[in-house]
This record gives C-alpha cells, sequence and structure tokens, in this order.
C-alpha cells in the first residue's frame, strides 16, 4: 500500500470510528440513566412493601393495645418511626437521628405519612443502601457492548476502507503501470535516435546540414534526459543499487562534456574548478541523476550568455549560474516534487526532487541559495 | 579476419544502426531478431560475443542465455533499460558478463565490447605478446612481427586465437573442430596438421604441444 493509501485509510477510518463512538457513547448513557432509574424504582418498590408492611404492624399493636411492643427488623434494611414534627420516635437506627440529619446519598428510602398517627407516628421511613451490584452490572454489560461493537465496527470500517480506496489504488496501478510501459517502449527509439546521430558524426554525413543536427542532438539528448528522469522516479528508487567506489571526477568531466552541446547553444560561460581524482561511494545511476538534474537546471534556467560554474571538492559539489532571484519562501519549496519556483517557465519540477531524495539517501547535504542575480546549490558529501 | 559478434535485439532500426556501427569498427555481426534464429546462429556459428537484449519475443533475453549457457561460455553483454535492471542480477547469475544501460551512446558500446573480447584473452591490452616481437591483435585478429602483418589462414588465425583464449589448456580434436569448422562443414585432421604446423613454423615449435591422440596445447 502507498502512503497517500495509507493515509486515505487512516483518514477514513478515524472520521468513521470517532463518529460512530459518539454515536455509541450517547446512545450508551441515555440507555444507562433509564436503566438505572429503573432499577432504583425497583429498590424503592420493595422498600414500599416493607412500609407497608411496617404500618400494619403499626395498626395491630396500636389496635391489640397490648403490652408487649415488638418492632419489626430486618438487616436489609432501616426503619424508623416519626411524629408529626419529624422526631425520632423508634427504629433500627443505632443513633437517633431527626429526619432532617439523614445523609441520604447512595440510599434508597421511603417516607410514608400514617393516617390516622398510630402511636404518635405520623410518619414512617424506610431506608437502604443502594444495591450497587445490578448497576455495576449495567455498567459492565454496557462498556463489554462498546468494547465489543468499537471492534466489530473497527473491523467492519477497515474493509469498508479498503473497499472505498480499491478503485482509486487501481487507478493509480494502472497509470504506474501505463507510465512504465510508456517509457519502456520509449526507450528504443531513443536509443535509435541517439545512437544515429552518433554514426551521423562520425561518418560525417552532415556537413552541410550541422547546424540542424546539432538541433536534433540537443533535443534527443533532452528527451534522453527526460525519460532518464521519469524512469528513475517510475521505480521509486527501489531497484537494485550498485553501489561502488566512482570517480566522480571523471564522471562529472564527461557528463559536462555531455551537455556541452546545451551549454554551447545558450552562449554559457562555462568556469569549471574540478578536482581530480575524487572517489565517492555511490551508485552510478544515482550519481548521473544528481548531475544531470543540476546541470540541465543550471543551463535551462539561465540567461542567454549567463555564467555557469561548477567546482568540485572533496567535500562539495557546487553548482551556480545566473538566475533571477529566487525568493526565500520559494527556495524551501522548490526540492518538492512538481514544485518549480517559476510557474511560467516550462518543466516538471521533478529534477530537484530526485536531487534532493538521492541526496537524502546517500546522507548528503543540499544547500539552495539565491542572490540577486544567480542561484547556487551546493551537495556537501 | 574479424571477431563475430551475435546481436539479438528485435527493434528492426536499433538493430541496423548497431550493426552497421560494429561493422564499421571492424567486427562482423550475426543477426538474430528473436530468440529462436539466435539458438539457431550460436548452434551453426562460432560466436566471440554475444549482444543480448532482453525483450525479445519468444524466450527473453535471460531465458536465452540460461538455455546456451549449459553449452557455451562466450561472453555475454545485455542491452537493457533501467526497469530491467533489477533482472540484471539474475542476469548474472545465469552468466551474463556485462551490461548496458538503454538509451546508450555507441561509443560507451563500443568500449563494454572492446573490454568484453580482450577479457576474454585474459588481457586488457589490445594486443597480447607471443614473443620477443610476435604480437596478436584481439581486435582485428592478426599475427604481427614488428607491426607488420604476418599472412595467415583465417581457420589458421582462428586456432591461434583459441590456443590464447586457454593457454597451458590441453584442447581436444573435438573442440578444436567444433571451433575451427563451423555446422556444415567437414572437419578434417589432415589440415589441421598443417595449421598447426603453420602456426608453430611461426611462432616457435615448442608453443604447441602435441598430445598425441588427444589435441595439442599452447604453452604459455
Amino acid at each position: 500500500m502507498s502512503s497517500s493509501e495509507k493515509r486515505s485509510l487512516v483518514r477514513f477510518l478515524s472520521i468513521y470510528l470517532i463518529s460512530s463512538f459518539v454515536l455509541f457513547a450517547l446512545s450508551s448513557s441515555i440507555f444507562y440513566d433509564f436503566s438505572k432509574k429503573h432499577l432504583l424504582e425497583q429498590q424503592r418498590k420493595s422498600l414500599e412493601f416493607e412500609a407497608s408492611k411496617l404500618f400494619s404492624t403499626l395498626r395491630k399493636l396500636h389496635q391489640s393495645n397490648s403490652k408487649e411492643l415488638y418492632y419489626p427488623n430486618s438487616k436489609f434494611y432501616k426503619t424508623a418511626i416519626y411524629d408529626i414534627d419529624k422526631n425520632y420516635i423508634f427504629g433500627s437506627f443505632e443513633k437517633a437521628p431527626k429526619l432532617k440529619d439523614i445523609d441520604f446519598s447512595n440510599k434508597v428510602y421511603v417516607l410514608q405519612s400514617v393516617e390516622p398517627y398510630y402511636l404518635g407516628a405520623a410518619y414512617i421511613l424506610v431506608v437502604k443502601d443502594i444495591d450497587f451490584s445490578s448497576i455495576n452490572k449495567l455498567k459492565k454489560n454496557i462498556f463489554l457492548f462498546m468494547f465489543v461493537s468499537g471492534l466489530l465496527f473497527a473491523l467492519l470500517g477497515y474493509f469498508l476502507g479498503r473497499l472505498f480506496i480499491a478503485p482509486m489504488r487501481e487507478n493509480v496501478q494502472m497509470l504506474n503501470k501505463f507510465i512504465q510501459d510508456t517509457t519502456h517502449e520509449l526507450n528504443t527509439p531513443i536509443s535509435t535516435i541517439l545512437t544515429n546521430i552518433e554514426m551521423m558524426e562520425e561518418l560525417q554525413k552532415c556537413k552541410d546540414a550541422s547546424v540542424e543536427l546539432k538541433r536534433v542532438k540537443i533535443a534527443s539528448r533532452t528527451l534522453s534526459y527526460i525519460y532518464d528522469n521519469i524512469t528513475y522516479l517510475s521505480l521509486n528508487h527501489n531497484y537494485h543499487k550498485d553501489i561502488q567506489s566512482l570517480n566522480i571526477s571523471s564522471f562529472l568531466e564527461e557528463r559536462v562534456e555531455y551537455f556541452q552541446v546545451f551549454i554551447d547553444n545558450k552562449h554559457l560561460k562555462l568556469s569549471k574548478d574540478i578536482s581530480s581524482d575524487i572517489f565517492k561511494m555511490i551508485d552510478k545511476n544515482d550519481a548521473q541523476r544528481v548531475i544531470d538534474n543540476l546541470l540541465s537546471n543550471a543551463i535551462k534556467y539561465n540567461k542567454l550568455g549567463g555564467f555557469l560554474r561548477i567546482s568540485l571538492t572533496d567535500k562539495s559539489l557546487t553548482i551556480s549560474n545566473t538566475s533571477d532571484n529566487i525568493p526565500r519562501e520559494k527556495l524551501s519549496k522548490i526540492v518538492e516534487r512538481f514544485q518549480r519556483a517559476n510557474s511560467s517557465e516550462g518543466g516538471f519540477g521533478i529534477g530537484l526532487d530526485i536531487v534532493n531524495s538521492v541526496c537524502k539517501s546517500y546522507d548528503f547535504t543540499l544547500f539552495i541559495d539565491s542572490t540577486e542575480n544567480s542561484v547556487k546549490v551546493e551537495i556537501l558529501w | 579476419m574479424k571477431q563475430k559478434i551475435l546481436l539479438l535485439e528485435d527493434d528492426l532500426e536499433l538493430h541496423e544502426t548497431i550493426k552497421q556501427f560494429l561493422n564499421m569498427k571492424g567486427y562482423e555481426v550475426v543477426s538474430a531478431f528473436d530468440s529462436d534464429e539466435a539458438l539457431l546462429e550460436i548452434y551453426e556459428k562460432n560466436i566471440d560475443l554475444m549482444l543480448l537484449d532482453v525483450k525479445v519475443p519468444k524466450l527473453n533475453g535471460f531465458e536465452f542465455l540460461q538455455r546456451v549457457r549449459k553449452t557455451t561460455d562466450t561472453p555475454a553483454i545485455f542491452i537493457t533499460s533501467l526497469n530491467s535492471i533489477d533482472d540484471v542480477e539474475k542476469g548474472f547469475e545465469i552468466g551474463c558478463d556485462d551490461y548496458i544501460k538503454k538509451p546508450f551512446s555507441l561509443k560507451e558500446l563500443l568500449i563494454r565490447v572492446k573490454s568484453r573480447i580482450k577479457n576474454s584473452y585474459n588481457t586488457y591490452k589490445n594486443r597480447i605478446e607471443i614473443d620477443t616481437n610476435i604480437e596478436f591483435d584481439t581486435d582485428e585478429l592478426q599475427l604481427y612481427r614488428d607491426n607488420e602483418k604476418i599472412a595467415l589462414k583465417t581457420k589458421e588465425l582462428k586456432l591461434l586465437s583459441l590456443f590464447l583464449k586457454y593457454p597451458n589448456k590441453l584442447l581436444s580434436y573435438e573442440e578444436i573442430f567444433d571451433v575451427l569448422w563451423e555446422y556444415g562443414d567437414e572437419p578434417s585432421s589432415g589440415s589441421l596438421r598443417t595449421y598447426i604446423k603453420t602456426l608453430r613454423s611461426v611462432i616457435g615449435k615448442d608453443r604447441i604441444e602435441t598430445i598425441k591422440n588427444i589435441g595439442y596445447r599452447f604453452v604459455k
């Protein structure tokens, strides 16, 4: 899966999961409140039953006038009777609290008024600690439900996401395949053009049309350079790299010679300062992509009759050329793919992106600096 | 006499260009536009170097080389695009000697062809010194004495070239016949003895040893 596909999938999943989580949490909390109320109501109902039992006991006592006052006790709940002024008469409380002093938090209670006042009691109070076990069970069930459904939805979301990005994925793959096939098909004709130009030069067949031949040569070399860039990009840099000690000095000279016809064509003033026999451990293709792209940029975005300075030392490769000033904020974006300093000029904007990614993979540092009328690109290695 | 290069490339224009160029540089080019043709040519002719495109009809370049490597160790250079460079690794495993990336320049192609051919004589130089003033040119397949060409028959030069490729190695009659006479020609041991005699008269009697009833050995 490519990084953009991953990003799309993650975005989709997070939106999907967050929204379904919010929905679930909301409905669960409503359900919880409702169920809790219902459970408490049930507990209260049982107390009411106890209160009525107590009431009938009181009535019996009242009517029987018996000497023996029997008060029903239970270990599950506490009861008390209060007079009209809400003073404690009797009950199973250890202390004798006034009605207003009792803390009813975490408790369910029933306060029933007694009519008429049997034995002077005006109210019957039945109090019980809330039975949390059923509420806890409810909580546990809700969390379990949230967890399982969350898991199911994540799984479902993942498959849905894959399903959604499948067409995009196919498109991207098709496009990649198309680019690869195209470049592969371009390969042979470009080779034929380049080799035949070489033959014409060698056989000196175009003495009368040397200017025309030069133009064909420039065009075909440009084609070849673009072709190389596209192939390199479409392979996404992950072909097998053959990293070996490369004589950068002679390789650079060779590439400058290759671009000489471009340099002459733009009447650029070339100054070279290339130290000889500098070796670097690098894949030859990577080295060529860096050098070709830097040279090509320095020539392409140069002015007619401008300067081109190439300098190679053990520490760095520096290429500077005449150019309009590139604003500072654009300099940092210039290395990104499809970004160009000046979009009115031609180009794909992939050259510096390639240079940048090659530099990154070898831990080289890439500096781009611009002054009033020049641009300098420096690679520290 | 010329070095014989088998060119396997299915694109007609590029094929003709490479062929024209190599001819110009003094090589004989045997053309093949698909791997079946190439197999036939390899079977019938004695090829010194193979230039193989990877994407060709019938067997692809790798499969072709894999087939060919069962019977011959003729050096092979692949012509390939960057897209198939990963496959080249596989190519090296099955016995390719070098590769050149498309688009390429003829100059680069020539450098590689030359270096491969010199390599089959185990040398970096264009000319191999046989005796103090006698040299063998690997490019032209000619023998020189004090820079004067020594007139020799084609088969004699082929024989010398074979000896130089395998110095100090006992070459059987069979092996020599295979190289000197192409498919369809009747080898003759009488002629072979004559060639040996001529060569001995030029480079010295002791340089070629006769191993009775088996073959010959070139002493370096």
